[in-house]
Parts: C-alpha cells; structure tokens; sequence
C-alpha cells in the first residue's frame, strides 16, 4: 500500500495529524493514545477460498506442506486481538468445498469453526453452493456471522431471507459499511445446485449499495467482499476491472482467483480516488491483515498492511 | 486458550509464495512473520477433534503407492493424464462386451482440486483430488463438435485428455489423433466426462446436443478410487505418465 511510504513517522504524521512531535513512536503507539489524539485503528482480518482446509496440508503435500489449519489461524487472530481489539473479520466466500471435511459433514464444521474464530462477514462462493443451495440454508443456523451479498436474487430459493445486501459495523465510532457480491453463476455451477438464484451484473448495485452506505448512511469506509476473480485476459467483470468503475467503495477484499496477493493493489476509483484491491490465495494458508487508521480532525485515512502466513 | 506460541521473524521475507497475479505489487520492508510451530487455539482445536476422529478413520485408508508426485501443469500434466486413462480404464471395466465404443475422456483442469503426493495415497487424497460429486458421463459427439472441443482445448492451453493426441498450433488444433487414427469430421466419437461439463459447465458448450447420451449412475471419485484399488490388487504403483498426448508446436 502506498501509505507504506509512512516509514517515516514524521512525515505520516504531518500528513495524517497535521503535527509530528506528539505522535513520534506511531503505530506502536497504544490505543488510548492513538484516541487521545483523535485516531482510531481498525485491524482488518480476512480470508477467502478457505475450501473446507480444517487442518493444515499434510507434510506429504507437494506444495504447501504443513500450512494454514482452523486452529493455527485462530491462535494468531487471538494474538493480533491482544495487540488491538478492535478487529473485523471478514471472508470473501468459498468457504465450502476442497476437503473430505465438506464430504463428510456438509459444511457444518466449517461454519461452527467461523463463529467461533467470531467472523463478522462473508459473502456466498459459487463452491458454497457445491452441494446446493439448500444446504447453504440447512447448516446456516451454525452460523453467528452475516451473508452478504446484494447482486443475487434469492427470491425463489430457501436463502430468499437469510441474505443480507450490506451490514453497517460500528467500531470505536467508526462506521463500517460492508457489502457484497458474487461471480455469473451459469457455466461455472449446475443449475441444479444454484436453482432459481438469479444473477445480476455486480457494477451497478454495488455501486448504489456503497453510495446509500456512504452518502446516506453515514459510513466512514466501505468494504467489498467480492467472488468475482482477480482480473481475466478476457472482459468478465473482476476485482481489477470493476474496480476504477466504482465510487464509493474503499477496499476490495476479493477471492474465486486464489490469487496471492503480498499487498493490495492500489488503484483510482472514477472519482480519481483511492480503491484497494486484495486477495490472500486460498485455503487459509494467509490471513489477510489491513491496519486501518482514521483522523477524526483531518478525516483522513491510512492503511498499512501485513499479511500473516500460516 | 493457546499453547505455546514461537514465532521466527524473518526480515524482507517476502517470496516464499508466487504471486499469481501479473500487476507489480509494492512490497514492504516491514517484516513478514512466519509462524513456525505455530501455536494452536485450544477451543478451536478442541472442537474439531470429534469431526477429525470421524474423518480419519474413513479418510486415511492407504490404498496404492505413487512413484512420484503428480501434479496439475500448464499444457500437459501427469495429474490430468493420470485422471484420464483411469477414467479410460475403469469406464471400459463398467461398460464390459460394448468397452470398445470408448474414444476420448476429457476433463476441465479446474475439476482437479488437488495434487497426488509420492508414496501412500489415500481415500482422502482421492476425495481432495475430486471434491465434487460428479458423475460419469458418456456422449457421443458429431465430428463437427469434436472439432469444437478440439478448439476448446487449444483456446485454453491444454486441458486433461485421454485416449487423443494433438498439437495446439496458434489458436489452431492439428495433428488430431484418436485411438491412433487421424480424425475424421465425418465420423461421430464417444466421449467420457463429467456430468458438470456435460451439462454445460466452463461453457463446454458442444456437449449440449449430443447424438447419444449415456449415463453411468456412478461417481467419478469412486472410480478414481477403484483404479487405485485394482492397481494395487495387481501389484502396481501409480506411475507419473508425460507421452507428448497434447503439445504446442514451435
């Protein structure tokens, strides 16, 4: 992230508080300290594509031998929380599909573990359908964390009720707005499995989903959770070329690509502002961390990031 | 709630994964931490453990060897040739006095989820190879929508194939060969697959009309399994297989 360039302390402090002898120490500052001067910190947590991975890979795998797991993931999410508490976490969907896990128990494992770890948020994979929709809704009451996502029509399927387009998060006087969306269904899933779900372009919803969060409701910073891919040599609507379209959506966290990404990709939004996109590859092997900082007297936004690789 | 926690931190630590993506990202001098017998959550772990007793005792049963790892590739990969002619092999067993009517079995790289390790392979390994509950699915195809197919393969770079060769020439499959005989337009060939791509999924849309349809009742991960099984049955191992059956000509 550009604001990396803050190494230097005191010019991120001259940019961010307007002064830079008080704040010399930042971001190990503590967090009553960082209030005290009008700065709130949101750690942003996130996975995607986690694919039914329970347990770590097993140390005969070729290629990631010995990584991730339920249980190493949830140690480190305690360990940030007692750095600062004031923590999102968020998954941008796919959580089903990949291990005999899912086979053998449908999915419930997986949604008891998410509310566990306290997941806030995901938004819903074209894998979470992969032993239909119905099954999404039959292992939902494992589930304490929102379903978001505002570009599927539900109307005639068992989800019609239990999918929400946006969740407001309030955090340390912070607003939060969270929305999301998923990939074209038809093609990539049997019909069978999604049944009358009804897909829609995600570009214009998401947008009038965001502006309402941001104009209307108030929110400081907007986040996507996105299964729509990475970027495509061909048209199809993805993180990357969606992105620059939209105008009131702060940070993409994205997923369907696996795409290992060390740090989110900054880019314009249409408005000529900054729009993050991230991705951590798949199966929980990272865990994605955003460091979010917000001035209360500039009312401006710093981002630091630092994946954790498990 | 956790165990002991030791953590190595490695500064600059930055390319233990490839990064898929082609866009330059900017990378930090901050350092990145690699846990490293890492701490667990105890509630977490605690949790899983009735589930994992359960999985185990099913998942774990060893039932063949594999010289080497196989594993996905871009054109041509000993994972996809190993799905393919397991495929070939076992429909062939299924079908009996009509096995002779099998031409081609063609897959879609994204259907294998998972690699085959070296040495034991087991049921669980099979059920991450092939997640899906997929069935087996027999069509027989116009020549004209075997050209398609052929066209399909090239457009992606190679797909797993079985039973065929082919060399993928620009956007242009030549050099078609079935069974070891060049194709013929004219002809009509059956082709072995899932029933995910027969009903139109990654837009393999040539399998929508096919001239006959056959379908096996049986799920592909259970005849992946029973390949194992027979080859172990006969003393054989899993051999990792690269015979130039799809290649990009120069």
């Amino acid at each position: 992230m550009a604001e990396f360039q803050y190494q230097n302390r005191r010019d991120f402090l001259k940019y961010f508080v307007g002064t830079s002898a008080l704040l010399a120490g930042f971001p190990a500052l503590s967090k009553n300290t960082l209030l005290s001067k009008g700065i709130s910190h949101l750690t942003i947590l996130y996975t995607n594509d986690v694919h039914s991975r329970i347990e770590p890979f097993p140390e005969n795998d070729p290629k990631y031998a010995n990584k991730g797991g339920f249980a190493r993931r949830a140690a480190e999410i305690e360990r940030i929380k007692q750095e600062n508490d004031n923590i999102l976490l968020l998954d941008a969907g796919d959580i089903f599909q990949g291990t005999p896990y899912f086979n053998l128990f449908g999915g419930e494992l997986e949604y008891k573990l998410m509310s566990m770890m306290q997941y806030d948020a995901t938004t819903i994979g074209n894998h979470d359908f992969d032993l239909g929709i119905d099954n999404i809704t039959k292992q939902m009451p494992h589930a304490n964390f929102a379903f978001i996502n505002c570009n599927y029509n539900f109307s005639n399927t068992s989800l019609h009720d239990k999918i929400i387009p946006y969740k407001i998060f309030e955090k340390q006087g912070i607003k939060i707005g969270v929305l999301g969306y998923g990939i074209e269904l038809e093609g990539l899933v049997d019909k069978k499995m999604y049944k009358e779900t009804i897909y829609q372009n995600p570009l214009p919803i998401a947008n009038a989903t965001a502006k309402l969060l941001k104009q209307d409701l108030g929110c400081d910073y907007v986040i996507a959770l996105s299964h729509l891919g990475f970027s495509y040599p061909t048209k199809k609507i993805s993180d990357m070329s969606m992105a620059p379209l939209t105008e009131y959506i702060d940070l993409i966290i994205g997923g369907h690509s696996h795409t290992f990404l060390e740090h989110p990709v900054k880019l314009k939004n249409r408005a000529n502002k900054d729009v993050y996109v991230t991705q951590v590859g798949w199966a929980g092997i990272w865990l994605g961390k955003i460091d979010v900082y917000f001035s209360a007297n500039t009312k401006k936004i710093a981002h630091n990031s630092n994946n954790r690789k498990i | 709630m956790q165990l002991t926690l030791k953590i190595l931190i490695f500064s600059a630590f930055i390319s233990l994964y490839s990064c898929t993506s082609k866009v330059a990202v900017k990378k930090t001098s901050e350092s990145h931490i690699i846990i490293n017998q890492a701490a667990i959550d105890s509630a977490v772990y605690k949790l899983i453990t009735p589930y994992k007793n359960a999985h185990d005792e099913q998942m774990h049963a060893v039932i063949a060897t594999a010289d080497e790892a196989l594993v996905k590739a871009d054109v041509e990969s000993t994972l996809g040739n190993f799905f393919c002619d397991a495929v070939i092999y076992q429909t062939k067993q299924l079908l009996g006095k009509d096995s002779a009517m099998v031409d081609v079995a063609i897959f879609n790289k994204g259907g294998l989820r998972n690699s085959i390790p070296k040495g034991q392979v087991t049921i669980g390994n099979i059920f991450e190879l092939m997640p899906f509950d997929n069935e087996l699915i027999l069509l027989k195809l116009s020549g004209e929508n075997f050209k398609e197919m052929c066209y399909k393969i090239v457009e992606k770079g190679g797909i797993p194939i079985g039973g065929m060769r082919m060399v993928m020439k620009g956007s242009t499959p030549t050099d078609i060969t079935i069974k070891g005989k060049a194709f013929d337009i004219n002809n009509d060939y059956w082709v072995v697959t899932s029933d995910y791509l027969a009903n139109g999924g990654d837009s393999y849309t040539f399998f929508k009309n096919p001239k006959e349809k056959k379908v096996m009742n049986v799920l592909l991960r259970n005849i992946i399994i029973n390949y194992c099984e027979t080859l172990t049955k006969n003393n054989q191992t899993i051999k990792p297989i690269l015979d130039g059956r799809i290649s990009v000509s120069k």
